[in-house]
Formats: structure tokens, sequence, C-alpha cells
């Protein structure tokens, strides 16, 4: 084998590494996790952000649904009503 | 010869890539990710479960109002007043509704407060994994810190789980105290 054949063949194999090497550097980025202060960050702002707010929202939402549900029954009244008065 | 450098280069690629992945920070990085995701899951769902229970509540409650309203003989209008600005009997009616609504609306309230509170445990015990984890990448490794590292993740993990308990007890709880 000649010199300039062992240069080549280093040559290709070094290239092939560096490839290899590119896609397993992608991989191990992509399988990176958050770091230690974005992780961090994101904790004290799920704690900061703690608030009962959900429950007042509920609560309004549930006591609108109440006074819809008791007016409701009156309006079934009032079809029922009608109904009758169309069949008269 | 070129088949030996391929072998060799793929050997130490796969042992660079082992190492990077059995690296125990990283390794409890991914943890306190997965755990927090997880739980911030759990909490969506304690609040999203709890409304619907308190909308059921308020539901029910109205219809048992309008039609005892109606039974009465008082007029839709006494359906949305507080019981305040009526006067008797629609006024007893709705103010006996009014106690009722609120005594189930507060059991779901005070149960859904409670678990909301032990699942929010968890992620104080995310921040001391952390805390050692920055250490640890900083190159300050105190002796026994791998033990100390898996100790506190574990204590994490579990902290987790108990969290889930709390919930399924809540979904019991408003269930039967402050459900249907």
């Amino acid at each position: 084998m000649t010199a300039a054949a062992v240069v080549q063949i280093i040559t290709w194999a070094a290239k092939a590494v560096a490839s290899i090497w590119g896609v397993v550097q992608e991989a191990i980025k992509k399988a990176e996790p958050p770091t230690s202060a974005e992780l961090k960050k994101k904790l004290h702002d799920i704690i900061d952000a703690g608030s009962d707010d959900w429950i007042k929202a509920g609560k309004a939402e549930a006591d609108a649904a109440l006074a819809a549900a008791a007016e409701a029954e009156f309006d079934e009244d009032l079809k029922d009503t009608l109904k009758d008065k169309d069949k008269g | 010869m070129t088949r030996n450098l391929l072998v060799a280069s793929l050997l130490l690629l796969c042992a660079a890539l082992l190492v990077a992945c059995s690296d125990p920070a990283r390794t409890a990085r991914r943890e306190v990710d997965r755990l927090t995701r997880i739980t911030q899951k759990v909490e969506v769902n304690i609040q999203r479960e709890a409304r619907g229970v308190m909308l059921d509540v308020a539901k029910a409650e109205g219809t048992r109002r309008g039609q005892e309203l109606k039974a009465a003989g008082c007029g839709p209008a006494n359906a949305t007043q507080p019981s305040s600005a009526l006067v008797d009997p629609c006024k007893g009616i709705v103010a006996a509704s009014e106690a009722r609504y609120e005594k189930r609306q507060g059991e779901v309230i005070s149960v859904a407060k409670k678990v909301d509170a032990a699942v929010k445990t968890v992620y104080p015990t995310l921040i001391v994994v952390l805390d050692l984890v920055e250490d640890i990448e900083a190159g300050v490794k105190a002796t026994g810190w791998q033990a100390k590292l898996a100790a506190l993740v574990a204590r994490a993990a579990q902290t987790y789980v108990d969290c889930l308990a709390a919930y399924e007890a809540f979904k019991k709880a408003i269930v039967v105290g402050g459900g249907k």
C-alpha cells in the first residue's frame, strides 16, 4: 500500500468519524434536559403563580349556572303554557 | 486497517454517549423536568374536576330552587334575586337554597384547596434537587454526593406519589361529599 493510499484512507476515516460525531452530538443535544437554572425558574414561576384564582372563577361560573338553572325551570313552565295554548 | 479505525471510532462514540447519558446530574435534571410536567398535569386535572363538580352542584341546586319557587307560587324574578331582596315565602325558599348551596360548594372548595396545597409540596422538593445539581455541575462534590442526589430525587418522586394519592382521595371526596 502506498503512502498516498494510507493518507487517503485516514482522511476518509476522519471524515466518516466527524460526520458520525456530528449526528451523535445532535442526538445528545436533543436529549439534553433543560438546565438547572431553567428548571428552577420554571418551578419558581409555578410556585409564585399559585393562587386561588381558579376557585374564584369556578365559583363565579357555578353561581351563574345556578341562576340559569333556576330560571330555566320557569322557562319550561312558559314553554308548556305556550304549547297548551297552541293546542287549544 | 480502515475497518479497525472505524470500529475504534464507533466504540469511542458509544463510550462518550454512555458517559453523557449516565451523568447523575443530567439524569437528575431529566427526572426533575419529568416530575414538574406530570405534577402540573395533576394540578390542571384537580382544577378541572373541581370546577366540574362545582357546576354540577350549582345546576342541581338551581333546578331545586326553581321548582320550590314555582311550587310556592313565586315568579321567575325571584330565582335570580338574593334572599335579602325578597319577601316570604320566596325569601325563605331562596335563603334555604343559598345556605345549602354555599355549604356544598364550601365542601368542594375546601377539599380542592387542601389537595392543591398537597400537590404544590412537590415543587420545593424539586428545587432542593436542583440546588445539589448546581453544586455538582459547578464542581462542588462533597463526599457521598451521588448517594445524596439519589436520595433527594427519590424523595421528590415519593412526594409526587403522595400527591397522586391525595388526588385520588380528592376525586372520591368531591364525588361523595360535594358532588352529585
